[in-house]
């Protein structure tokens, strides 16, 4: 396992970013990679979707269940992980760090270890893959920081 | 508009040992005689994608959901397929330490799809919640289902 955490400054209001953030409406708008966000089930606590997304010119999907824990958090686990991960949990929230209002997004990752590789090789893929997807939540979180347009 | 039903409970059992027997989808069919099957197609210690086959008087009804814990405090449900008759079906139970046992609490949000239905089915639920606590604290004493 391999535990990420990206964080950005806030320049909006915390529940305008949550509420974004739970739209897959507001994904489609300000997130090119996603090809689409299927929600299934949204009861405003819970929410299930099936995502299509751009991940280094393959289209990759998931399955995630998303869960409002309070106010300015929402966790998340993937029953179907996006390939090539085996393992995806994490969360989006709102959290005060040495006083500025930030947003922060936080996952829980483990390859596939199908792969026949060794030890350091797979260590080594994690982290490839890991240093890509922190650059890549660097990029969302300031999509969802700044509010629409 | 979704409507709230909750019943609690002391059980002798700790905190640990009432969090284990819920989350345990194995124990369901022990626990409860209308449960047919339970299974887990997903469960990573603390999410689970459920199915449970329960009998309604002979006939057979298949629950899906999903499952959140927080050992060994909380499990939290959501049925995204909900049962006949309901809009939505969400709750959680609740564990709290009380003396050597455990104050467990059975919680359920709903909402029909007639909203004329709602006092009705929230009097079935809270029927059905006291006896999921008595059937669990039965377990968890060594008594029978």
């Amino acid at each position: 396992m391999r535990d990420i955490r990206v964080q950005h400054p806030l320049a909006i209001d915390p529940s305008g970013a949550m509420n974004a953030i739970w739209s897959g409406a507001e994904w489609d708008a300000r997130w090119d990679a996603i090809r689409s966000f299927d929600v299934r089930y949204d009861d405003g606590v819970h929410q299930i979707a099936r995502i299509v997304l751009d991940w280094s010119g393959d289209d990759v999907a998931m399955d995630v269940v998303r869960f409002r824990t309070d106010a300015n958090r929402i966790d998340f686990f993937c029953p179907n992980p996006p390939r090539p991960l085996s393992y995806q949990s994490g969360s989006w929230g709102v959290e005060s760090v040495d006083g500025e209002c930030v947003l922060v997004a936080a996952r829980r990752i483990a390859l596939d270890p199908a792969l026949p590789e060794s030890g350091d090789a797979h260590r080594e893929r994690l982290e490839t893959y890991a240093g890509q997807l922190e650059a890549r939540l660097s990029r969302i979180l300031e999509r969802f920081a700044r509010g629409p347009g | 508009m979704s409507r709230t039903v909750s019943v609690e409970r002391a059980f002798e059992a700790s905190p640990e040992a009432v969090y284990g027997a819920y989350w345990g989808l194995e124990n369901w069919p022990r626990a409860l005689s209308n449960i047919v099957d339970a299974g887990a197609d997903y469960d990573d210690g603390v999410h689970q994608c459920f199915t449970m086959v329960v009998d309604k008087d002979g006939a057979r009804e298949t629950v899906r959901g999903v499952r959140i814990g927080v050992p060994f405090a909380k499990v939290e449900l959501c049925q995204f397929v909900p049962p006949p008759g309901f809009r939505v079906m969400r709750g959680e139970w609740r564990f709290a330490p009380s003396g050597t046992g455990t104050q467990v609490v059975a919680e359920r949000v709903y909402e029909t799809s007639d909203p004329a239905g709602g006092d009705a089915a929230g009097a079935l639920l809270k029927s059905l919640l006291e006896k999921n606590l008595v059937a669990f604290d039965r377990l968890l004493s060594g008594g029978a289902a």
